[in-house]
């Protein structure tokens, strides 16, 4: 009888132990990303937008527009964006049709009639909107977020511990032209003496 | 013409298959979500259906709390703190957000009057229309 209640009360702590990391995963870990990815993306579409107030692009323009209308969908539909989607839509999605409207090449010959210096500006913020949508996607993903983490954990430790023997290697070197330099020292008082 | 219209056809031809997709991405996703949750229920009602009859829910409940230990106490501290901490920057992540588009907003009815409107929520939360 108790062996029953040993292993009820086993399975309730387990889906108690499910339930908290259903918890943290969603409500905490994701859904913070979730807020993070759109206040993120508010920021860089207010960039853009100020980039067109001080004139530097018209508001009218498929450079401004195009980009504008991108990141709008993106903050729109974060939600729906994983690493699954993701690798469903970028492996069996078929290619764009030649000359279709609001495409990236359409976007790129309307942002290359530009001045070079906004130009690179308006490339910088497409390049900033696609590296935030990435992180978000490596962030919300187990899959990608424990390989990339352990990878991130093993890059850091072994360039810390190289940037480590450096510091040794100096330190050793002052200590040795310190030395030196008594020894000198000391041959001069006695040279004196 | 006919060109123009062939390539509009592709779009939409190339649209539909995208959407299929993303379609398909929702389903397998939440497929995965339903059969934790049945995974859940079914542990749930096993756990159940030994005791019916056998034990009060006091029996349990003591049993539960006596189980704990120190350490697993604390992992659930831990994790109700963590949550609890998510959702509070959440809170101020929606607020920043809120600031940041009433400001854009202001300034583009004054430069920018033509624009149509985005479909995003004044604090950047999902719309209800657009959950699945």
């Amino acid at each position: 009888m108790t062996d029953a209640l040993d292993l009820v009360v086993g399975n309730l702590h387990l889906l108690m132990a499910l339930g908290a990391l259903t918890f943290l995963w969603f409500v905490g870990w994701r859904g913070y990303h979730l807020d993070l990815f759109r206040q993120r993306l508010f920021a860089i579409r207010q960039e853009l937008f100020d980039l067109a107030a001080r004139g530097e692009v018209e508001f009218n323009g498929y450079a401004y527009g195009g980009l504008r209308q991108q990141i709008n969908a993106l903050i729109r539909f974060a939600h729906r964006l994983s690493f699954l989607r993701a690798a469903i839509i970028v492996t069996f999605s078929p290619p764009k049709p030649q000359g279709a409207a609001h495409s990236f090449e359409s976007w790129q010959q309307s942002v290359a009639a530009l001045d070079p210096a906004v130009r690179d500006r308006l490339r910088a913020i497409h390049l900033e909107v696609v590296f935030q949508m990435a992180r978000y996607i490596v962030m919300t993903s187990p899959l990608l977020l424990i390989p990339l983490g352990i990878a991130w954990c093993v890059i850091n430790l072994v360039v810390g511990a190289h940037r480590l023997r450096g510091f040794i290697a100096r330190q050793a070197t002052c200590l040795h032209a310190l030395e030196l330099l008594e020894e000198e020292a000391e041959v001069i008082e006695m040279e004196a003496a | 013409v006919s060109s123009k219209l062939s390539v509009r056809q592709l779009e939409l031809q190339y649209r539909f298959k995208l959407r299929v997709l993303d379609v398909a991405g929702s389903i397998i996703q939440t497929a995965i979500r339903s059969g934790t949750w049945v995974g859940v229920a079914y542990l749930l009602t096993t756990a159940v259906g030994r005791l019916a009859g056998k034990f009060t829910f006091a029996d349990i409940g003591v049993r539960l709390l006596g189980d704990f230990r120190i350490s697993e106490a604390l992992a659930y501290v831990l994790a109700i703190g963590s949550g609890g901490w998510a959702w509070k920057e959440r809170n101020a992540k929606r607020n920043t957000i809120d600031r940041l588009s009433r400001r854009i907003e202001q300034l583009e009815q004054q430069l920018d009057p033509g624009r149509t409107s985005s479909k995003l929520t004044r604090r950047g939360t999902t719309r209800p229309e657009d959950v699945l």
